[in-house]
């Protein structure tokens, strides 16, 4: 003989709700690099200062020349939550950049700056990243990047919501 | 049920703590790219020198081209000696071109052990292609002597 007394059960219901949002990215397509164009240095050395803007303003100090190339901003993709505020994180240090040569020359990049506007407009923009590059006199003449032997690596950019 | 249910909250708060600080953030690298040229130089090798003359009484010209021929106007006689015209030795990017500004004013000499003076005008200027390390001369061509 069984009995259900001291069996009892009891039941509660309760709701479960999820928000699934938009994950912000940033990506930058090849080619986008940033890029100080060609530069002609002098006996002083001196200072390009790289604009952060869409068309490559550049800003030399005295003794440094400016000779053409293809000047850039570096230029990201910022996707995420439409109309949503986020933060930006640039270098804190300096980026070397690098000839490659078995002995390398070098220069330094640093203050970082962008056209960061706080809010992720339609859900996706264009955040261009500028720079100022640091020429030796008499710097040696070559072509320098981040990537060659001696040189500091690629410069990371950061992003996350507020 | 009450400890069970404490427990499940703590670690949803944990996880949602975990998620907010991580999951958004996210990061993207580029590449810094420059070009250096060579520095441009111009370093002279020979100076302008319209060698030994006489004025005359009327005074005159002496015409230096840049080929170093000298040629006179006026009551000025030449004499012999050399004469040459500047050169300068040129040094910068290979097939670059470049301009050259000559002076734009007069310049004075002056006689070492008197207030005489000549003057030196008509500088002016050319632009050509020029691969690298190419000398050229300029074309400071006249001058003008003035009454003795």
């Amino acid at each position: 003989m069984f009995t259900a007394v001291g069996f009892s059960q009891s039941t509660a219901s309760a709701s479960a709700a999820a928000t699934i949002f938009t994950p912000i990215s940033i990506t930058k397509a090849v080619g986008d690099d940033m890029n100080f164009g060609t530069l002609a240095s002098s006996g002083s050395g001196g200072t390009c200062v790289l604009a952060a803007d869409a068309v490559g303003t550049r800003t030399p100090s005295a003794g440094i020349t400016l000779m053409g190339g293809t000047p850039q901003a570096a230029t990201f993709t910022v996707t995420g939550i439409a109309g949503q505020s986020y933060a930006i994180t640039l270098p804190s240090a300096a980026t070397t950049v690098s000839d490659g040569a078995a002995t390398p020359h070098t220069m330094t990049i640093d203050s970082w700056t962008s056209d960061y506007t706080g809010t992720i407009t339609g859900g996706s923009i264009t955040l261009h990243v500028g720079a100022t590059l640091n020429i030796g006199a008499l710097q040696e003449a070559g072509v320098y990047t981040t990537a060659n032997s001696g040189g500091s690596g690629d410069f990371t950019v950061t992003v996350n919501y507020n | 049920m009450k400890r069970l249910l404490r427990n499940y909250l703590s670690l949803l708060i944990l996880f949602m703590c975990a998620v907010a600080d991580v999951f958004p953030q996210t990061s993207a690298t580029g590449h810094v790219i420059a070009e250096i040229i060579p520095v441009f130089t111009a370093t002279e090798t020979s100076q302008l020198n319209f060698g030994r003359f006489a004025p005359g009484p009327e005074g005159g010209k002496i015409i230096l081209n840049p080929q170093g021929s000298v040629s006179v106007l006026g009551s000025v006689y030449k004499g012999t000696g050399m004469h040459n015209a500047a050169c300068f030795y040129v040094t910068g990017d290979q097939d670059a071109s470049f301009s050259i500004t000559l002076p734009d004013k007069p310049v004075i000499l002056k006689h070492l052990n008197s207030p005489k003076t000549m003057m030196l005008t008509n500088g002016s200027q050319y632009r050509r292609l020029a691969p690298v390390q190419a000398a050229f001369r300029t074309d400071l061509r006249q001058y003008m002597l003035g009454q003795h």
